[in-house]
C-alpha cells in the first residue's frame, strides 16, 4: 500500500457537487483546500443536512461532479483496503439523527475502542490505557458501559468526543454537531484537544447548526462555509 | 419461447454468481481465519460470543435429540439385523449411521433453526439501521468483522455440537444394547464393535460433513443478510431465504461428501 503524501493538503474538494436530492445538501461546484492544522467551520439552516458534507469528505458518498482528495489522493481512486486504512485515520463525531454512531449490540466503551483494535499493532491495554487517558482530559471519570440505548444524549456525545480523538495518526476530524445536547461549560475541554490536534498538524471539518454554535471566538477557524439557496458559500 | 428461454437463462446465471460469491466468501473467510492478525479483540470476542449462542445453548437440546435419536437407530438396526439374521454387524451399522450421517445432519440442522435466522435477522437489521455503514466509516472492514467470526463460529459449533451428539448417541444405543439383547450382557461387546468399525474416513466424514455446510451456514447468513437494502420489511424474506439456503447446502455438501467417500 502507497504510503500518504503528508506534504498534499489534507483534504481538497475540487469543484465537488453533490449527488443528494433537495433534502440533502447541495455542494454545488464548490471547492475548498483543507490543509493540515485548518480548521472549516460550515453551517446549515438544516440538521438534516450536515451528514452528506461528511460523507463526501471521508469517501463514503461519491461526488456527481469534482473530485475529493485526502492527503493528495482521491478516494474513487483508492482500492478498498486503502479506503479503509485511510478512514482510519480520520475521527469523527457522527451528528444525532443522520445515521447510525453507535452499534447496539456493544456497550458504549466497546464502542469507543472497537476502530482503535483495528489499527497495526496495538494491544487490548494499550488500547484501554490510551482511552481512559483521553477520557480523563476530556473531563470524564470513566466511559459509559451500558447499551448506547441507556446512556443519554449528553454522555453519548461525550463518548463520540473519545472515539473521534484516538484514532494515531489523526490526519482529519470530521465533527458532526459536535456539542449536540451537551452543556456549553463541559465543551471546553474538547475545544481544547481539537485545538491541541491542530497544532499537530490535523485538520478539522466542524459542521453545526448556527444557533448552536456559541463557542465560536474560541475555534479561531481557517474558513467558514454557509448555505445559501444557490449552494454553499465561503468566507475565507 | 425465447422470452422463457430468456428467463430460464438469467436464473441459471444469477444461481451461478450466487454460489460464486459465496464460494468466494468461503475461501476469503477461510484465507483470513488462518492468519493471526485477523483475530484482534473483537473478533475474538465476537467469535466467542458466537459459540456460546450457537454452540454452548444449544448443548442441552442436541443432548435430548442425540438420546432419542441413538436409541432410535440402535432399534431399528436390531430389529432388521435380527430379521435378516446379520445381528453381527450391528455395531458396525449403528457406527456407519451415527458417524456418517446422522450426528453431522442433525446437528447441522438443529443449528440451522437455532442460529441462521439469529445471525441474518442481527446483520440485516444492523444493514438498515445503518451500523454497517458506520462500521466502514470507521475503517473497519465488515466482511473481516462481520462475516469471518460467524462463519468460523458456527463450523466450530458444528463439529462440538456433533462430538457431543455422537457421544450421546453411542451411550443411548449401549442402553439399547442392554435392554434388548436379551442375553443379560454389560454394553462392553457392543462399544468394542462400534469402535472397532470407526475406521479414519469416519471421522473425516463427520469433520467434513460437520465443518464445510457451517462454514456455509454463516457465509450464507452473513450474505442474505448483508445483501438487504433499505427498509425493514425485507428482513423477513432475507431469513427465510438464508434458512432455505442453509438447508440446501448442508443437503447439497452431504451428498457430495456421501458420493465421494462411497465411490
Amino acid at each position: 500500500m502507497a504510503s500518504p503524501d503528508i506534504t498534499a493538503p489534507t483534504l481538497q474538494f475540487e469543484d465537488v457537487r453533490s449527488p443528494g436530492n433537495q433534502d440533502q445538501v447541495d455542494a454545488g461546484g464548490f471547492s475548498l483546500n483543507l490543509n493540515p492544522g485548518d480548521l472549516a467551520l460550515f453551517f446549515f439552516e438544516s440538521k438534516y443536512r450536515i451528514p452528506e458534507i461528511a460523507n463526501l469528505a471521508t469517501g463514503m458518498t461519491q461526488a456527481s461532479r469534482g473530485d475529493i482528495q485526502f492527503l493528495g489522493k482521491s478516494w474513487s481512486g483508492r482500492n478498498p483496503q486503502e479506503v479503509l486504512a485511510s478512514r482510519r485515520e480520520i475521527g469523527r463525531v457522527f451528528a444525532p439523527r443522520g445515521g447510525a454512531a453507535w452499534l447496539q449490540n456493544l456497550d458504549v466503551d466497546e464502542n469507543v475502542m472497537l476502530p482503535q483494535f483495528f489499527q497495526p499493532g496495538v494491544t487490548k491495554k494499550e488500547v484501554q490505557a490510551q482511552t481512559m487517558e483521553m477520557a480523563r482530559r476530556l473531563g470524564m471519570d470513566h466511559l459509559p458501559s451500558g447499551r448506547p440505548s441507556r446512556t443519554s444524549t449528553a454522555d453519548l456525545t461525550r463518548a463520540q468526543w473519545v472515539r473521534a480523538l484516538l484514532p494515531r495518526p489523526l490526519r482529519l476530524l470530521v465533527l458532526e454537531r459536535p456539542g449536540y445536547s451537551v452543556p456549553p461549560q463541559q465543551i471546553e475541554p474538547f475545544i481544547e484537544q481539537v485545538n491541541l490536534r491542530r497544532g499537530e498538524g490535523t485538520a478539522v471539518l466542524w459542521i453545526d447548526l448556527p444557533n448552536e454554535i456559541n463557542h465560536r471566538s474560541r475555534l479561531l477557524p481557517t474558513c467558514e462555509f454557509e448555505t445559501l439557496p444557490e449552494g454553499l458559500k465561503g468566507s475565507f | 419461447m425465447p422470452h422463457l428461454l430468456g428467463k430460464i437463462g438469467n436464473g441459471c446465471i444469477a444461481k451461478a454468481r450466487s454460489i460464486f460469491y459465496l464460494s468466494t466468501m468461503l475461501c476469503a473467510g477461510l484465507t483470513l481465519s488462518v492468519k493471526p492478525s485477523t483475530w484482534v479483540f473483537p473478533l475474538r470476542n465476537r467469535l466467542a460470543r458466537q459459540i456460546l449462542f450457537a454452540g454452548v445453548q444449544a448443548v442441552p437440546f442436541t443432548i435430548m435429540v442425540a438420546a432419542l435419536a441413538g436409541g432410535m437407530v440402535y432399534l431399528q438396526c436390531f430389529f432388521w439385523l435380527q430379521y435378516t439374521d446379520k445381528v453381527e454387524f450391528l455395531g458396525r451399522m449403528v457406527a456407519a449411521l451415527l458417524f456418517r450421517e446422522l450426528a453431522p445432519f442433525l446437528v447441522t440442522f438443529i443449528v440451522i433453526g437455532a442460529s441462521a435466522s439469529a445471525v441474518t435477522t442481527e446483520l440485516a437489521t444492523m444493514k438498515t439501521t445503518g451500523e454497517v455503514t458506520l462500521l466502514e466509516a470507521q475503517g473497519i472492514d465488515i466482511f473481516n468483522f462481520l462475516a469471518v467470526p460467524r462463519m468460523i463460529g458456527l463450523a466450530v459449533c458444528v463439529l462440538g455440537l456433533s462430538c457431543i451428539f455422537l457421544f450421546v448417541s453411542i451411550i443411548a444405543s449401549a442402553l439399547g444394547f442392554i435392554l434388548f439383547n436379551g442375553e443379560g450382557q454389560g454394553p462392553q461387546p457392543f462399544l468394542i464393535s462400534v469402535f472397532d468399525s470407526v475406521r479414519i474416513s469416519d471421522w473425516i466424514t463427520l469433520i467434513t460433513k460437520s465443518v464445510i455446510p457451517g462454514l456455509f451456514m454463516g457465509a450464507i447468513c452473513s450474505y442474505e443478510g448483508l445483501k438487504v437494502e433499505g427498509t425493514s420489511t425485507e428482513v423477513p424474506q432475507a431469513v427465510s431465504r438464508a434458512i432455505l439456503r442453509s438447508i440446501s447446502a448442508t443437503v447439497l455438501v452431504s451428498t457430495a461428501v456421501m458420493l465421494i467417500t462411497y465411490l
